[in-house]
């Protein structure tokens, strides 16, 4: 395999690092890196190199909603007077609940009852991977469009918890269609925790936490008591 | 030196309290991190409510995967850097984000071993081998690297044949990398 060439995978690593890579390209090595852990080595070598010359840039100081925004997207904080950020979060959650509407209707509904919450699961703005309908203790998951992955690797759900605790597994992702997933009567505080969702290997994570990277994190938008 | 040591140090076992649970590294991690982390994304993003989104980004997966760091990867900013650079990069490839991405080119003049750097005082190995690249290395180096543009971008900032844009960073990298080990 050419990958195993030194001079070859220095190059990479170092266009990569600096950002000069076509986003085809760019996308294609992080998948290379995933199976050739020496080009992995290689891009934290010149990470070592170049990092520190960003580190020297003038620090420019955080709007303190940055902070507020942190702490409620991950369940510690209440949401806050409305602000222009807040009024944006509710625009985003409205759009949401559109496209969760539109999507609900051009799939078959799984249940008779009426779902207690949604959640819409995006990587990009605007752009749905999945939608979570939650509905007593099953969750029914569609999916929109699939982020990129391996074969070999899986998307797994996990639970947030509103304390702080460690992330709590409630399955693995559909890649195509609807799936089910049933989750404990003991996790009550489901609705109000917050949801991340992680690339892990071929049947999930081998350790019951989160092992690769967390792709994105979402929100309950509660729609009935 | 010592006082970059203590920093790693800090750093460190703030993610090592994080693996724990403990909020209170979390916020101390961030009010000692996320000036330097924000300056980076904004230089690369030109806006800084998209660099402040990405930020929360960053530190929300850093909480939840404190564990992923380990000392291969340098120190703990150097870390944080990466994960914060990866994210910028592939919005600013994102063709909806490049839209946005339109802030003012730096002039060629403009650009000098001093461009937003004061490297004196921390970092005066990394400012010595920068000054001692040539003009042209340095600037395309700085260009990717901080204010993130592609190759065509900056051979059209800088009105120089693409080939040569992409020696001078190589060679540019390769000098560097040479001067860093001495």
């Amino acid at each position: 395999m050419r990958y195993h060439n030194e001079e070859l995978s220095n190059e990479l690593a170092k266009h990569y690092v600096i950002g000069t890579m076509s986003p085809l390209a760019r996308r294609r090595f992080k998948k290379l890196m995933v199976r050739h852990g020496h080009l992995q080595q290689a891009v934290w070598h010149w990470e070592q190199i170049l990092n520190p010359m960003a580190e020297e840039l003038a620090p420019v100081v955080p709007d303190s909603q940055v902070w507020q925004s942190i702490t409620e997207r991950l369940g510690w904080a209440k949401s806050r007077v409305r602000t222009w950020w807040a009024v944006s979060g509710w625009l985003a959650t409205a759009t949401s609940l559109l496209l969760v509407a539109y999507l609900w209707t051009i799939q078959p509904v799984v249940s008779p009852q009426q779902p207690q919450a949604l959640a819409v699961l995006q990587v990009e703005q605007n752009q749905p991977a999945w939608v979570v309908q939650k509905t007593g203790d099953r969750l029914s998951v569609s999916v929109n469009a699939l982020p990129d992955i391996q074969a070999n690797q899986d998307f797994e759900l996990w639970m947030l918890p509103a304390n702080g605790q460690a992330p709590i597994s409630l399955g693995l992702l559909p890649k195509t269609g609807n799936k089910e997933l049933v989750v404990s009567t003991q996790l009550p505080d489901l609705i109000q925790s917050g949801l991340a969702v992680s690339i892990e290997p071929e049947n999930g994570s081998p350790t019951g936490t989160p092992t690769g990277p967390v792709i994105l994190t979402a929100q309950w938008i509660e729609v009935s008591g | 030196m010592s006082e970059q040591r203590n920093s790693d140090q800090q750093h460190l076992d703030w993610l090592n309290d994080m693996s724990m649970g403990s909020r209170q590294a979390f916020q101390s991690l961030y009010e000692n991190s996320s000036g330097k982390l924000l300056a980076i994304a904004t230089k690369l993003l030109g806006r800084k409510d998209l660099a402040e989104e990405v930020l929360q980004e960053v530190y929300i997966k850093v909480w939840h995967n404190p564990e992923v760091y380990h000392s291969e990867r340098g120190s703990v900013m150097t870390w944080l850097i990466s994960i914060l650079r990866n994210q910028c990069i592939d919005q600013l490839r994102h063709s909806k984000v490049k839209q946005k991405h339109k802030h003012k080119m730096p002039e060629p003049a403009d650009i000098s071993p001093q461009l937003d750097l004061d490297m004196s005082a921390s970092n005066q190995k990394l400012d010595e081998c920068m000054r001692q690249l040539n003009g042209e290395q340095r600037n395309t180096i700085q260009l990717a690297f901080l204010y993130g543009y592609t190759h065509q971008e900056i051979t059209r900032h800088l009105t120089a044949p693409l080939g040569s844009i992409k020696s001078w960073i190589r060679r540019g990298l390769e000098a560097l990398k040479r001067c860093l080990k001495s």
